[in-house]
């Protein structure tokens, strides 16, 4: 009886320090999604939402740059002509070139990939007819001036020039009323007026006017999604953004032209391993299905990093790199080095990422983690209660036994030493039985496969921005990821959940040991029956 | 010289309002090697006058002396002490221990362990014929074969005096019978000193007196 209570005890102090770790052991793999992809930090040039109004003035222009959206719909065909458009954005996840990677120390870094996570906003419809006709011309203008009239000097001085030119006509023998005689008495007397006579040139301008013209909503059937694609580091198997290993479906790439589908993605929109995807006019295979355990930067469709590049007509370019500390102890020095030698760069660490994540994972390990402590006091209060009790019964019945034993000369101290010695060998056999117990119910725990669901928050790589100037839909909230309750126990804890069921008995062998040294010796003459 | 010396004692209980004088002012004296045999009827007082004189309880008045020892003004270690080197106790209900082999149930009240334990013990249940069953649980022997372990856990530290409370009441006539035999035995052969509460007759044919107890007074002597 005394056994079986402390094996119960133990058995359930086991379970729930084991279940316990597992649960915070679950919550550490999903709140460390970046150990999930091999990775201890990510660096990145991303823009909080919440800092845009607040960035400096460069890197305002470098972004309003990078998310220029230019259509041109007259450039992409005739008026009433199908047409798709993707625009490639990296939101405000900003772009380096990737020869930024080569920066990185060796002696911080044992492993590298790079990535490129855009937005793409693909529009599709019909070329609408954009008419706004503006003729202009056909105006008169009149003008009209006021010319001083000639002074008695001016008007001497012409006609003593007309005197002159007849009189070297005469002289020449040309007869002035000639043709060629008034010609050359029209030429003297013209260079002999006054400047304002001479020349009339007059320069106005005319009033300015502006041409407005309302063409109103572009009558068409436009219509603008919004999606992620990310270019994948393909050189390396054991970091990146997705690794060959979170396949579900298909394969990994394995050739050019090839897209990797995320499943949340393929889901919704009924994409199969084998479908074709056309993005920016180029159609790509759908090798894989994939279930991206980096959940802070999911996107909805893979490519590999150079044909993203090339699709977006942003060669070289990158927006995250993914590094795997050489220390595991030194994560957090490293992340303070990356962030000085890339200036303006956003080292993101596990603990950052761990804060967006909610749901009944979540729930439930603050839920042990909050109680783990009063429920295990309550366990070996109540434990040791029940033991105690147990223990003081059985000295109880055991009365005319430890009376004999003093009445034929046992001292106190041997009948206490008995009664702990006893306890000690129940609190042995307890702890093993509890040990059993509680490996048992792991098992059994185990077998109901308990599964606990989070949801991480997505970090917004400038969606938002583009939804706000473009509409189209929600791309993705976030990621929800179900983690299956694998409870393990270690020899830790085993060692703990015996000691409580030794301990207990020690303790409880020590108050029936108390009472039965104060028990009389002549209870054993007494006839009980 | 007495070796048991009882003067006016009395041990007085009190139940509720209910005083109850379990043993009234008895005076008894018991000479070294005398078998004395208590008779009287259940709730007389006979038990509980036993268990003054073995220095299990303490007298309410009087004084008491048993091998020279006034049990009255030692402490309780001593008595312990008293108890485990002079005196032999033997129990209506045996009180074995249960979890222990009749061997175990001897060798566990050795005042002095030695290297010579095992065979102490041996020898002392060949005295009482049980040398056969040292490793047998109590609970695979006779009630006559379990009296005969507790009489050799009894004799194992040697005492002078053997108390034995109606030693016979859980037995077969023929097996009580038998362990009244063996005390008149250790009382003549090993000059034990042997007080017996005994309703039994057959006990009065090894008793050298025989005292009945009334109201937990001494009212007869034969």
């Amino acid at each position: 009886m005394i056994s079986l209570g402390l094996a119960i005890a133990s058995a359930i102090i086991i379970i729930i320090i084991s279940v316990s770790q597992s649960l915070s052991s679950a919550q550490d793999k999903v709140l460390n999604p970046l150990q999930n992809v091999g990775t201890d930090l990510m660096v990145s040039r991303s823009v909080d939402q919440a800092n845009i109004d607040t960035l400096d003035e460069a890197t305002r222009t470098e972004m309003m740059s990078e998310n220029q959206i230019g259509t041109d719909l007259s450039k992409l065909g005739n008026p009433g002509d199908q047409f798709t458009n993707d625009t490639f954005l990296p939101g405000s996840m900003l772009t380096f070139d990737s020869s930024e990677l080569s920066k990185l120390d060796s002696s911080l870094v044992k492993n590298s990939a790079a990535g490129l996570i855009l937005n793409v906003m693909h529009q599709e419809g019909k070329i609408p007819k954009v008419t706004a006709e503006i003729t202009t011309g056909g105006e008169q203008f009149e003008v009209n001036t006021q010319i001083a009239p000639m002074t008695d000097a001016e008007r001497q001085a012409v006609d003593a020039a007309r005197t002159k030119a007849e009189a070297d006509l005469k002289a020449k023998g040309i007869d002035p009323q000639s043709e060629e005689g008034r010609q050359y008495v029209r030429d003297a007397t013209q260079k002999a007026m006054p400047e304002r006579f001479r020349s009339s040139t007059f320069r106005f301008t005319a009033p300015q006017r502006t041409y407005r013209q309302d063409v109103g909503a572009i009558a068409t059937d436009i219509t603008t999604t919004n999606f992620t694609v990310a270019g994948v580091d393909t050189s390396k198997n054991d970091i990146g953004l997705i690794l060959p290993d979170q396949v579900v479906s298909g394969s990994y790439f394995n050739g050019t032209e090839q897209v990797v589908v995320n499943q949340s993605y393929a889901d919704k929109n009924s994409i199969k391993v084998g479908d074709k995807i056309t993005l920016a006019k180029k159609e790509l295979t759908v090798v894989g299905i994939i279930v991206p355990k980096l959940y802070s930067n999911t996107a909805d469709l893979y490519l590999p990093l150079s044909d993203l590049q090339k699709l977006a007509s942003r060669e070289n370019r990158i927006n995250v790199m993914l590094i795997k500390s050489t220390n595991a102890q030194s994560v957090d020095q490293t992340s303070e080095k990356l962030t000085s030698a890339f200036t303006g760069a956003k080292v993101t660490s596990s603990k950052d990422t761990a804060k967006e994540v909610s749901g009944s994972l979540v729930n439930a390990a603050n839920l042990t983690n909050k109680f783990i402590g009063v429920t295990s006091i309550i366990v070996i209060v109540a434990a040791f209660i029940i033991v105690s009790l147990l223990t003081i019964l059985s000295v109880n019945k055991r009365i005319r036994e430890i009376g004999t034993l003093k009445a034929i000369g046992w001292s106190n101290s041997l009948v206490v030493r008995q009664i702990l010695l006893e306890n000690l060998i129940l609190g042995v056999l307890g702890a093993l039985v509890g040990i059993g117990l509680g490996i048992l119910a792991i098992f059994i725990i185990n077998h109901f496969n308990i599964s606990l669901s989070a949801t991480i928050g997505n970090t917004d790589i400038g969606r938002g921005m583009v939804r706000r100037f473009f509409g189209g839909e929600q791309a993705q909230t976030g990621v929800s990821t179900t983690v299956q309750l694998k409870v393990a126990y270690t020899y830790m804890v085993l060692l703990l959940g015996s000691l409580v069921a030794i301990i207990g008995a020690i303790l409880a062998g020590g108050l029936a040991a108390v009472k039965s040294s104060r028990m009389k010796p002549q209870e054993a003459l007494r006839n009980l029956e | 010289m007495p070796i048991i010396k009882a003067k006016k004692i009395s041990k007085i209980y009190q139940q509720g309002t209910k005083t109850i004088k379990a043993v009234d002012e008895a005076d008894l004296e018991v000479e070294k090697g005398e078998f004395l045999a208590v008779i009287g009827a259940s709730g007389s007082g006979k038990s509980t006058l036993l268990q003054l004189i073995g220095g299990l309880d303490r007298p309410t008045k009087g004084e008491i002396e048993v091998n020279g020892v006034n049990l009255t003004k030692v402490s309780d270690r001593k008595l312990t002490k008293l108890r485990r080197d002079h005196l032999g106790f033997i129990f209506q209900n045996f009180n074995l221990i249960p979890t222990l082999t009749a061997a175990q149930n001897v060798e566990a009240v050795i005042a002095k362990r030695s290297k010579d334990d095992r065979k102490k013990v041996l020898a002392a249940l060949k005295q009482v014929n049980l040398d056969d069953r040292a490793d047998h649980l109590p609970s695979k022997l006779s009630g006559g074969e379990q009296q005969r372990v507790a009489i050799a856990r009894a004799l194992i530290n040697e005492p002078e005096i053997i108390l034995a409370d109606e030693p016979t009441g859980n037995l077969d006539s023929k097996s009580g019978e038998e362990i009244i035999h063996f005390l008149g035995h250790l009382n003549k052969k090993n000059n034990k000193t042997v007080i017996l509460i005994s309703h039994s007759d057959y006990a009065k044919k090894y008793a050298d007196r025989t005292i009945v107890i009334k109201d937990g007074k001494i009212t007869a002597e034969r």
